[in-house]
């Protein structure tokens, strides 16, 4: 790593403040989206306060694939858990209030912490953009863990609700079985299609299905590009961006505003690489972080920055919004939309079996399938196409799924010869936290890469 | 009669003062400062060489934690603050220490500190402090290589033994020697947790266990727990311990044969290594600073 900044020395002989200025290495500026997409954020929260008078339907579960199924019956909106528990977890104080309500009704401390700030939020009728908690119409989800079928059976029995559940398949390797795991899941589509039926008394539009389809894979398109984007160096943007920007793809592809504001955000950041643009003007290395990060403390990437280190992405951010494409030597590309893979969807099979295909082939599930191969893979990849120079785990507490093969994937990365560093914590509960020894970690880990602190004015 | 309340936990505080060593004649006076959870030290070095420390507890205010370690190593000589040329602070309290130059993170310290001190050769430190343990991987100039750090409960700390001293009316620095004072090793407690650990204590004795054998008991899970970290990291000749720790036997025996490797002692004192390591992080960066001077 070559480091060009100029140290500019003052002479003075002895004494404790000697001043002294890194000067930045790239030219930066806020992005001009960043607005635009926290607008579309609280929209969407906003809108659960006033859906009941506005005659909306709601309903809730885990993740984002639900909805794919359930805007083909009607506009409706989707109170998706684990964003909404994260939203909290960035609040210490509602977080408290929350997780406490829910650990006073017997739940354990130690579980998913996103699910202990949604259901005290539901126990103590507080919603946290306002108003009483959301009551939901009924619970339908798309389940990757264990702990996703028992949190919306809590909430089904709680508001007396009926629930269904589609279980997608992560066993194994993503490549094992996959013909059977896509049957066994299309099977699932075609039953939770006949319950959403009976449950809501309207018509399944294929023609609304297929359409919300066409949206999914272009938002995850765009979103895939725009993170190929932050293979250039300087990165356009940081990890805090990329958490924050993938919401609008992750939550409401269905709508067409997310498409074109991802068109326009991919313009913006296609330009800040051609003008070298960077989102830290001291980038001097490039951290792959894992996991979600600790909302309540996202000073952890500023404490890398410090030292001139710019997270430029991690799974979960990529992943989590995106199914990438990956060709026969590995590297990954923005997934091509349905018309760019010529596929023409006639048909309710036609489009199921798309969407079988599409959730089972998502890179993000290797977190779950209890199998180190594919996400050690998958991270020696990232750490090569988006030029990293070395890892940061947070080791969350917060959440058994993507937890569970976080260690194995630390000693793949240490065995492969990249620097590691990690440090403890809970994504959204603050109390599992510990500030000094976290700075400490990642400020040791920032010096064993050959960092200095940098002298900012 | 109301019985008089010990300390049991009170370690003790160290001096040192090199007197072979004129500082006048030293081009190069570098300050180093480690404030811990449990204790600070201040070390001295001239032109690259320790001519005075104090190691001494540390209170609820840091900066003047950070003051009173000073002035304690410096009453030994007529070497004043403003003759030292360079300060580096570290450890967790290093943001609070008002005169320092710089900090450094207590893990690139204790591998310095530890590679001075102990030579060249050493490769993995396991720094047991008063709140965490960490266990280093270092290269022959004493730079971190890789590091991994105990969660944030204090079981295995300086922290943790204070505790138990406390518990078991026994004076900490006697906790080693006694829990060698046994007819058969017992198996160690089982909790990971300071506070379990002290219950279980408690339940041991009622079941008849001796006061050495308990301790020996809190020692060997306080040992083990710590292998377990230094196996996740890996162990290499050689291999050494700093912290205030390092100076239990009763803990820093049953490491060494769990892991069945030797260790380099530091002297002179295995708990000032940060300091030191922070000293001379002073003096790389005072002669930088001379250079960039002309």
């Amino acid at each position: 790593m070559e480091w060009v900044a100029t140290w500019v020395f003052l002479t003075h002989k002895w004494g404790p403040s000697v001043p002294k200025t890194t000067k930045a290495r790239y030219p930066t500026k806020p992005l001009e989206g960043w607005k635009h997409c926290k607008e579309l954020r609280l929209q969407h929260y906003k809108a659960f306060i006033t859906a009941r008078d506005e005659g909306k339907a709601i309903f809730t579960g885990s993740g984002d694939g639900s909805q794919i199924l359930v805007h083909a019956l009607h506009d409706s909106l989707f109170l998706s858990g684990e964003p909404y528990g994260a939203s909290i977890g960035g609040d210490p104080a509602a977080s408290d209030a929350f997780s406490e309500a829910c650990e006073a009704r017997g739940f354990a401390r130690d579980l998913d912490s996103y699910m202990r700030n949604y259901l005290g939020s539901m126990y103590l009728d507080r919603y946290y953009f306002g108003g009483p908690f959301p009551r939901p119409d009924f619970v339908f989800s798309f389940h990757v863990c264990d702990t996703h079928f028992k949190w919306y059976q809590i909430v089904a029995e709680h508001f007396n609700v009926p629930t269904f559940g589609i279980d997608i398949p992560v066993s194994g390797r993503l490549s094992d079985r996959r013909e059977s795991r896509q049957e066994y899941l299309a099977s699932q589509i075609y039953d939770g299609i006949e319950w959403l039926e009976k449950t809501t008394h309207r018509r399944f539009d294929d023609e609304r299905f297929i359409q919300v389809l066409h949206n999914l894979t272009e938002t995850e398109s765009l979103w895939g590009q725009i993170c190929i984007q932050n293979q250039a160096i300087p990165a356009p943007l940081d990890q805090r961006a990329l958490f924050t920007l993938y919401f609008p793809g992750f939550m409401l592809f269905y709508q067409p505003e997310t498409p074109a504001f991802y068109r326009e955000l991919l313009d913006e950041v296609k330009q800040r690489v051609k003008d070298g643009i960077a989102a830290w003007p001291y980038e001097r290395a490039r951290i792959l972080h894992d996991s979600q990060p600790p909302w309540h403390w996202m000073k952890v990437f500023r404490i890398m920055e410090q030292y001139g280190g710019v997270s430029v992405g991690s799974q979960y951010a990529f992943c989590g919004g995106c199914s990438f494409d990956v060709d026969d030597q590995g590297v990954w590309h923005a997934p091509k939309t349905i018309k760019e893979r010529g596929i023409v969807l006639q048909s309710r099979e036609d489009a199921v079996r798309f969407l079988a295909e599409w959730e089972v082939g998502r890179l993000m599930f290797s977190v779950f399938c209890g199998n180190a191969d594919d996400k050690n893979r998958q991270f020696l990849q990232m750490v090569k196409q988006w030029h990293c120079d070395g890892v940061m785990f947070h080791l969350n507490r917060g959440c058994e799924g993507v937890a569970q093969l976080q260690l194995e994937n630390r000693l793949a990365m240490i065995e492969a010869g990249i620097p590691v560093g990690s440090f403890e914590g809970n994504m959204a509960d603050h109390r599992e936290f510990d500030e000094a020894q976290t700075i400490d970690r990642i400020e040791s880990f920032m010096e064993s890469l050959g960092l200095t602190k940098l002298e900012l004015a | 009669m109301v019985e008089e309340k010990k300390e049991y936990w009170r370690w003790t505080e160290g001096l040192y003062l090199n007197k072979d060593i004129d500082w006048r004649k030293a081009k190069s006076i570098t300050l180093g400062v480690d404030i811990g959870s449990v204790s600070t030290q201040a070390v001295v070095l001239t032109d690259g060489k320790i001519y005075c420390f104090a190691s001494i507890r540390t209170g609820s205010d840091s900066p003047d934690s950070a003051r009173k370690a000073v002035e304690s190593a410096l009453k030994q000589t007529d070497l004043k603050q403003e003759n030292i040329h360079y300060t580096v602070g570290t450890g967790y309290g290093r943001v609070n220490i008002p005169f320092a130059n710089k900090t450094v993170t207590e893990i690139a310290c204790h591998a310095r500190g530890a590679n001075y001190m102990g030579g060249p050769t050493i490769r993995t430190i396991l720094d047991m402090g008063g709140q965490d343990c960490k266990a280093i991987q270092c290269d022959e100039r004493g730079k971190v290589v890789q590091f991994l750090m105990n969660d944030k409960c204090a079981a295995g700390t300086g922290r943790g033994m204070e505790v138990i001293a406390n518990l078991m009316a026994v004076p900490i620095t006697d906790i080693g020697r006694l829990s060698f004072e046994i007819d058969k090793e017992p198996p160690p407690v089982s909790s990971t947790c300071v506070v379990f650990a002290k219950t279980e204590a408690i339940g041991l004795m009622r079941e008849g266990w001796t006061k050495n054998q308990v301790l020996a008991a809190y020692c060997s899970a306080m040992a083990h727990r710590v292998v377990t970290l230094l196996q996740r990291v890996g162990v290499n000749k050689d291999f050494t311990i700093t912290g205030g720790i390092a100076k239990n036997i009763g803990v820093t025996r049953r490491i060494l044969n769990e892991l069945k490797v030797d260790m380099v002692q530091l002297q002179p004192d295995p708990q000032i290594a940060g300091g030191v390591g922070a000293s001379l992080f002073a003096a790389d960066l005072l002669e930088k600073q001379r250079k960039a001077a002309g």
